[in-house]
């Protein structure tokens, strides 16, 4: 009798994972810190995508944080003209640029490559959001609708939460809310009502009730499905979704329409004139 | 579809001061569990994790009473107060729903090997008691996370073959999981839990391929973790439906009997 329950509950995870479509927000091409499993070549990546549960994703690099932005960001362009239909996230660096005309001129090439959002390390790049170049930087990337992920722990929720609001146009996904500070929203719930800009991926969002708690404070349509893949299970970051008793079509949103959206500008604009 | 069937070794109710529970409730807990088709979760009382023993009993014992059909309870040693927690872990194991003890050296701030630890473990040997304790990796940045690294409890393990160990988070990240398998594979009476936040893909897959058959146990660390998580890890890998079935119940009975009074 209980075999028989375990292949219903079976059954309905694969079929509602494939009828919500994920279109994964973080899924890494390269090898990770440590792990068993990389998506190391565009070959290994294409089959992760074909064998499981998410069949596509934005792509990001671990070579642009752990050994170079630059190469990370080649390797990842090259892997993206293999795999027809997926987009890349690049990585960027705000002191290594003589002026923002360069700078202009690297992102316009990376955008052109299919890297269409933006990644930053301030803590593993050994820089701060405070500083000036970031100014220049972020507005670059607000003109041009590049959306700009950052992981929590690179940052913080009192250096993040003040740029968001002097950006109010750029679309900023901070990885890891609640959990970096330990299932904490007292710090991060203040800053994301207070800032419509700020996103909300899914991956490594561990509370307990979290995505509901999320959806009913921000809205759904700030709200993106993420795995982080390989280095995290895609079927563990499905979990909440799947087995959610939020609507459907607001976890479609949250699946895939969301992200969608928000990369169907990029690239349509160029930078000032 | 309104299956129930997972048991869930490792969740926690009760109010926490660093952060407010979502479904922090016995009523809450148990609609999500509705939702990750668990019959049957096994709760670490909050209160008694943090030394308020009489709050944290009378609260448990009523949770019990209301929930008997879903609910199970740890009694919680801590050595902080060995004297005095030892004796109410002696009264409320036999209490109907208590099914075993917690013990955590990482937030008691106490070596399992300490001398205060001693007379519980030769107590849970007797008992021949199922025994959760936190275990985790190494790490850096949070020292007393090395009390609880899964090789600390080898002696443990040795000197009371009679008590069953579950290092809870299975050591949390990949040092602790490969040193969890190591105590798995040494010691018959190792056991450990999934609970956690951290699942790499195929992670499940290796760990069975690298444990004696019988000893992963389905937990999730609700309702502070989100349980749908690792129900998600558990359903999606890549393994054969038995070994799931074995892991979301079949161990747990196993290892529990008659104290689940299923």
């Amino acid at each position: 009798m209980t075999l028989r329950m375990l292949t219903d509950v079976e059954r309905h995870f694969e079929e509602e994972a494939a009828a919500l479509a994920p279109y994964d927000a973080c899924m890494w091409l390269g090898r990770p810190f440590n792990g068993r499993i990389a998506y190391d070549t565009p070959t290994a990546l294409r089959d992760a995508l074909t064998a499981g549960p998410i069949k596509k994703a934005l792509i990001s690099c671990t070579a642009s944080e752990l050994y170079d932005p630059d190469t990370g960001n080649d390797v990842l362009a090259d892997a993206l003209a293999e795999l027809p239909g997926l987009y890349g996230v690049m990585t960027l660096l705000p002191h290594d640029w003589g002026d923002v005309d360069s700078l202009e001129v690297k992102v316009s090439i990376n955008v052109d490559r299919g890297l269409r959002a933006v990644r930053l390390y301030p803590k593993s790049h050994r820089y701060s959001l405070r500083i000036p170049s970031m100014i220049p930087l972020l507005s670059l990337l607000e003109s041009l609708s590049l959306p700009l992920f950052i992981h929590i722990g690179q940052t913080s929720w009192d250096e993040i939460g003040p740029l968001a609001q002097t950006f109010p146009k750029l679309p900023i996904l901070v990885e890891s809310a609640g959990h970096h500070e330990y299932l904490n929203m007292r710090h991060a719930l203040p800053w994301l009502e207070a800032s419509p800009n700020i996103l909300v991926p899914t991956n490594r969002q561990f509370l307990c009730g979290g995505l509901e708690l999320l959806v009913e404070r921000l809205g759904a349509d700030r709200i993106l499905f993420s795995s982080c893949a390989p280095t995290l299970d895609p079927n563990a970051a499905l979990g909440p979704l799947v087995f959610s008793r939020l609507p459907r079509d607001v976890r479609r949103r949250i699946a895939h329409e969301n992200l969608e959206r928000l990369l169907a500008d990029v690239g349509t604009r160029r930078a000032r004139p | 579809m309104n299956h129930l069937f997972a048991l869930d070794v490792h969740t926690h109710l009760g109010a926490v001061s660093t952060f407010r529970p979502r479904f922090g409730t016995p009523e809450e807990m148990i609609a999500l569990m509705d939702t990750t088709h668990t019959q049957l979760s096994v709760v670490i009382p909050m209160a008694l994790l943090t030394a308020q023993f009489e709050l944290g009993y009378r609260e448990t014992v009523t949770m019990l009473e209301r929930h008997p059909d879903r609910l199970r309870a740890y009694t919680v040693f801590d050595p902080n107060w060995p004297d005095v927690s030892l004796k109410l872990v002696a009264r409320y194991l036999d209490h109907p729903g208590f099914v075993g003890v917690k013990i955590h050296p990482t937030i008691h701030g106490i070596d399992p090997t300490d001398t205060r630890y001693r007379e519980f473990w030769a107590f849970a040997d007797e008992r021949e008691a199922v025994v959760l304790t936190h275990s985790w990796s190494p790490d850096p940045a949070k020292p007393t996370q090395n009390l609880a690294v899964p090789d600390r409890f080898a002696d443990v393990l040795q000197s009371f073959p009679k008590l069953r160990l579950i290092l809870g988070h299975c050591g949390g990240r990949d040092v602790g999981r490969r040193l969890a398998v190591e105590m798995m594979q040494q010691y018959a009476n190792c056991y450990a839990d999934l609970s956690g936040d951290d699942w790499p893909t195929g992670e499940l897959e290796w760990l069975l391929t690298q444990t004696p058959r019988g000893r992963l146990l389905y937990g999730t660390d609700a309702v502070w973790i989100e349980p749908r998580y690792v129900f998600g890890h558990v359903i999606g890998a890549n393994i054969p439906t038995e070994d799931r079935m074995a892991i979301l119940r079949g161990n747990a009975l196993a290892l529990f009997g008659a104290r689940l009074a299923l």
